[in-house]
């Protein structure tokens, strides 16, 4: 079974000196992904972005007085793939390799995206300008494992 | 029951059918016409590796007829001849052999110069392999990727040993078969061993069987990619084993290519899995333990031999079987109009005549290795047959066995050592019975073929299989590779050439169909602001400007344009890129890229900037606003953010400054509010000041419209007041219903690509592409003002400082057209071609057409009075509207 879901989320991006990125990251816990050698990605529930990026503007300018930190959240989007088939439906969109859990980043469904494998999902985070065209791609690359599309968004950490 | 239908009529099909066996069975034996001299073929190897069974299934044509099975209402027909594959005017072609003799189309309708086209267009009627369909709907198979640590292509006996052992010791294993596990087998013990194999491999965890898919290559990676049951499965791996098994040799005697010539393990499938004899008399040379087991099979079902030609010692039930045992025989040649009805074989007494209606040929096999060759360089280990031709059973599983544990053990420092040595040094022993016969059946090329093309000094494996084609058709090689490179090493060996070597393993290694080529590959990527849907629905005509979705015009062009000039208008402009550059060094990052001068700029001001090479030519524009604070804010060309990016961080890498760039182009939408009512509009959604004083032309602020946040930028590309509101993607529909309902009174709208180009074009602003070319430098554009040359390093200013001292041979002009121009059309200065129109339109304002275009001097001068086409075209100063730009400053 796969089921497919809009994500709500807040996304803060930190660039930053390296070891400024290491402070965010150990602020950000399992939501704090290094995407960078000087970029920081942290996750958090929809609506919490300021508080997000104030904690990590916090840990980051401590170490590096020029750190840029900023609530993205805008400029992401984000599906879910949800259920059994979740890995299979990801097979089809990307070709990098899945793990069972944590972050990956790389090419899905053609289009440059973050990857984070939960324990019941995976979340695929592409740049918002590809919303549509990442739900289109993944309805019709992955019809043969007959996705439902769930109407109510799903929130970040329930998955 | 079940049943095809097949040329019109209908077939009954039984269990296990496959379309060959299926049509065999209803008395069929001509299977196709050759792709030249139209000659009948009929089934021969029965595996998938010759072309003489390609059929026509439900309008696909090239479909291997012995390896698909039989599926009830399928639509059957056969390729090849005309009017009909069974009654072939065009077997004339085949007396006319000496008259087509091979690289005759290199050597004939040379002359008149009109004559090939002619005859081509006559040749490729005449020849192929069916026809493309022209209406059948495009089918369009599943894409996914796979990976695992080995992936082993065939399940026979070696492959599947090769997959439990590297199972066994705890790899992820996926084994593929471009058959069902078991199919190709015999039944019998050869049959029950391998379903028992895979039996216990499904039961091993981490691994998993596809069944009916192809290894179309080795790749990279590596990976494998999968093709068949409507599915591509790229396979990617730490390490591969090839277990193809061997084909068998292909005999090349006189008549080798006609009806009831088959290879001895086509002939026992045919027997042992379908029930069918080949014949009723039926003549079989083997030379091989393997080919008897195979004739056994025809046994099996009551057949009996004609005679069996051999060496061998033959086993009691064979030997009284068969109607006479030819000693130290060779079969010679065939004899047969429409199929077999003789052999001729040659003994040490003389040669016999023994009539026959079917040839089974087993004189051994060659190894199915062209992955194993592909795979040069990777990690790929070859199993079984594939480097041992000929094994018997037991020796392939324990090569098998050894290749799994090979897969599993040897670390990825030694991946060299993993690599098989190609087994392809030709062996021609026993393989050439007779003193001509079709070499490559599937491209009708035949040993005097061969001698003719090295009489004519084609005399190496490669050139040889470029001038004759041999190799080329859709075995690719598997039946007649060997024999090409024994026939070139031979002669080599003669003449002092080169010993043959087999020519370039290349993919597709089995047919492949295009649609599967392009599976997963549906659409272009496509961009979209926030504001798509908003253009759309209110009549906006939406498609693509290079990634974008973007609208060019909303139903009344040029009411848009007399809205930006007369009234007040928006356009959405979020494709910009944008980028937010903060640290210590930003400034000296941006000035050490960009060509004019950005320290010095104030902050709550911008500067327009070209982004040059380090060969001094302009590659993106865009503008610098100083945010304070040392951080800057950068817009791009909607094409050149992905770039700007990746440059800005390169540089700041390279030069060791302490900057950071972040991308916002996703994150923030925008929109230009322009007109000479804009600002009228403006103020009624906002409190801040937005006056010319506070924000003069080029300044920008952070400001509040209709509750959104925005940074609003005192710039056009259209030559009017004009506001750029830079704001949170997420607000953008908010803050674009805003402004259209504030300006409702003044009539305000939306306008669209089509309206800015003319707008855009009455400023004289340039297209980078449309209007550039690749080695423009700023004073060909008449950007010279955007180059602070008094700066001691920017990127490209080494070139510059050259190219400033020589003389300007071609520049960018603005043209006044007294009739309407063709954009594209040369530009010419007394008869001579001088440049060209790069954009033009008809300018409302100015009441007449303008444009740009390029143009280089003559006689060092550049003319001022020119034609495009039936038009005269003057040079005449940009901008052609408001050339003081005092509405832009308004």
């Amino acid at each position: 079974m796969l089921e497919i879901a809009r994500l709500r989320f807040a996304l803060v991006t930190c660039v930053a000196a390296s070891s400024a990125v290491d402070a965010v990251l150990s602020t950000g816990g399992d939501a704090a992904f290094r995407v960078a050698p000087d970029e920081a990605m942290v996750l958090g529930e929809a609506g919490t972005g300021p508080r997000l990026a104030e904690t990590a503007a916090r840990a980051a300018l401590r170490v590096d007085a020029d750190a840029v930190v900023v609530d993205a959240t805008d400029g992401w989007t984000a599906w879910a793939l949800i259920g059994a088939r979740a890995l299979d439906a990801f097979a089809r969109l990307s070709q990098i390799q899945p793990r069972e859990r944590g972050y990956l980043q790389g090419e899905v469904a053609r289009v440059p995206a973050r990857v984070v494998v939960g324990e019941r999902a995976v979340h695929v985070f592409a740049p918002a300008m590809w919303d549509a065209f990442l739900r289109q791609r993944i309805l019709a690359d992955c019809a043969v494992l007959a996705p439902s599309e769930r109407r109510e968004a799903l929130v970040w950490g329930a998955s | 029951m079940p049943s095809i239908e097949f040329e019109g009529r209908r077939l009954d099909i039984e269990d296990g059918d496959t379309v060959a066996s299926a049509l065999f069975r209803d008395g069929v034996r001509t299977f196709t016409r050759s792709i030249k001299h139209h000659r009948r073929r009929g089934l021969y190897c029965l595996s998938g590796d010759c072309a003489n069974c390609l059929v026509t299934v439900d309008g696909v044509p090239g479909v291997r007829a012995c390896v698909t099975h039989a599926r009830d209402g399928m639509r059957v027909r056969r390729e090849g001849g005309w009017p009909t594959t069974e009654r072939d005017v065009l077997a004339v072609l085949d007396l006319a052999h000496p008259l087509l003799p091979v690289g005759f189309y290199y050597k004939t309708f040379v002359r008149p110069r009109l004559a090939w086209p002619l005859a081509e267009r006559v040749i490729r009627r005449a020849t192929g392999v069916g026809r493309l369909p022209t209406t059948a709907p495009v089918g369009r198979p599943d894409a996914r990727d796979a990976h695992v640590e080995v992936v082993v292509v065939g399940a026979g006996i070696a492959g599947l040993s090769a997959a439990r052992a590297a199972a066994e010791r705890g790899a992820s294993v996926l084994i593929a078969d471009e058959r069902r596990v078991g199919e190709v087998a015999i039944p019998g013990s050869a049959r029950e061993r391998v379903l028992e194999l895979a039996v216990g491999l499904r039961s091993l965890p981490g691994v998993q069987l596809l069944e009916r898919r192809a290894a179309i290559g080795v790749y990279e990676g590596p990976v494998v990619p999968l093709v068949g049951e409507g599915e591509l499965v790229r396979v990617h791996a730490r390490r591969v084993i090839v277990a193809t098994g061997a084909v068998e040799r292909h005999p090349v005697f006189p008549g080798n290519d006609l009806p009831g010539v088959f290879l001895a393990r086509g002939a026992g499938r045919l027997a042992a899995v379908h029930g069918l004899r080949p014949g009723e008399r039926v003549v079989a040379a083997i030379e091989t333990t393997d080919a008897v087991e195979q004739l056994r099979a025809l046994v099996a079902i009551g057949a009996h031999p004609a005679a069996v030609v051999t060496s061998l010692g033959l086993p009691d039930d064979i030997r009284s079987a068969a109607a006479a045992v030819v000693r130290d025989g060779r079969v010679v040649r065939a004899e047969g109009r429409t199929g077999v009805r003789a052999v001729v074989v040659s003994t040490p007494s003389g040669e016999r005549r023994i009539a026959c209606d079917a040839v089974l040929v087993g004189i051994g096999t060659v190894p199915r290795d062209a992955l194993l060759r592909m795979g040069g360089g990777l990690p790929v280990i070859g199993a079984g047959e594939v480097v041992e031709p000929g094994c018997q059973a037991d020796r392939a599983a324990e090569l098998g066995r050894r290749a799994g544990l090979e897969a599993v053990e040897q670390d990825l420092g030694a991946r060299d050592a993993l690599v098989e040595a190609p087994t392809g040094q030709p062996d021609a022993s026993g393989a050439w019975l007779g003193p001509d016969g079709y070499v490559c059946p599937c491209e009708d090329v035949s040993l005097g073929d061969l001698r003719r093309a090295w009489a004519e000094g084609w005399r190496s494996t490669e050139i040889l299989k470029r001038y004759t084609t041999a190799t080329m058709g859709p075995c690719q090689g598997a039946l007649c590779a060997r024999h090409l490179a024994a026939f070139a090493g031979a002669g080599g060996a003669a003449s002092g050439a080169a010993p043959g070597a087999l020519t370039t393993a290349r993919p597709p290694a089995r047919p492949v169909a295009l649609e599967d080529l392009a599976a997963g590959v549906h659409e272009a990527v496509e961009k979209r602001t926030a504001l798509v849907d908003r253009h759309v629905a209110t009549g906006g005509r939406v498609q693509r400007s290079g990634s974008w979705l973007r609208p060019y015009h909303y139903g009344d062009r040029w009411d848009e344009y007399a809205a930006v000039r007369e009234r007040a208008s928006v356009m959405d402009v979020g494709t910009l890129g944008k980028f937010l550059i903060g640290g210590v060094d930003a400034a000296r990052l941006l000035d050490a890229v960009f060509p004019s001068r950005i320290a010095e700029l104030p902050a709550g001001t911008s500067r327009y900037v070209v982004a040059l090479d380090e060969a001094g030519y302009v590659k993106d524009d865009g503008l610098v606003c100083s945010l304070g604070d040392g951080r800057f804010y950068l817009t791009s060309t909607s094409g050149g953010a992905d770039a700007m990016e990746a440059w800005l961080r390169d540089r700041a890498e390279r030069l060791e400054l302490h900057a950071h760039v972040l991308d916002q182009t996703a994150m923030l939408g925008a929109i230009n509010l322009a007109g000479p009512r804009a600002r009228e509009v403006l103020e009624r959604l906002t409190d801040d000041d937005v006056g010319g004083g506070p924000l003069p032309h080029t300044a920008h602020a952070e400001i509040t419209v209709a509750g959104v946040p925005c940074r609003a930028i005192r710039v056009g590309f259209v030559g009017e007041v004009s506001f750029e509101l830079h704001h949170p993607r997420s607000r953008g529909v908010e803050l674009w219903d805003a402004l259209l309902e504030a300006g409702r009174d003044v009539g305000i709208r939306p306008h669209g690509l089509d309206a800015l180009d003319v707008l855009r074009l009455e400023k004289g602003h340039i297209y980078l592409g449309q209007d550039t070319l690749p080695d423009d430098h700023p004073w060909k554009l008449g950007l010279g003002w955007t180059v602070a040359m008094d700066k001691p390093d920017f990127v490209g200013r080494a070139a510059l400082e050259r190219m400033r001292t020589l003389p300007l041979e071609r520049k960018l002009v603005g043209l006044a057209f007294d009739g309407r121009p063709q954009r594209g059309a040369p530009l010419q200065a007394d008869g001579r071609v001088v440049g060209r129109v790069t954009s033009c339109a008809r300018s409302p304002v100015l009441g007449r057409y303008i444009g740009l275009g390029w143009l280089r001097t003559v006689e060092g001068a550049f003319p001022a009075r020119l034609r495009a086409g039936p038009t005269v075209a003057n040079v005449v100063d940009r901008p052609f509207y408001d050339p003081e730009g005092e509405r832009l400053r308004a």
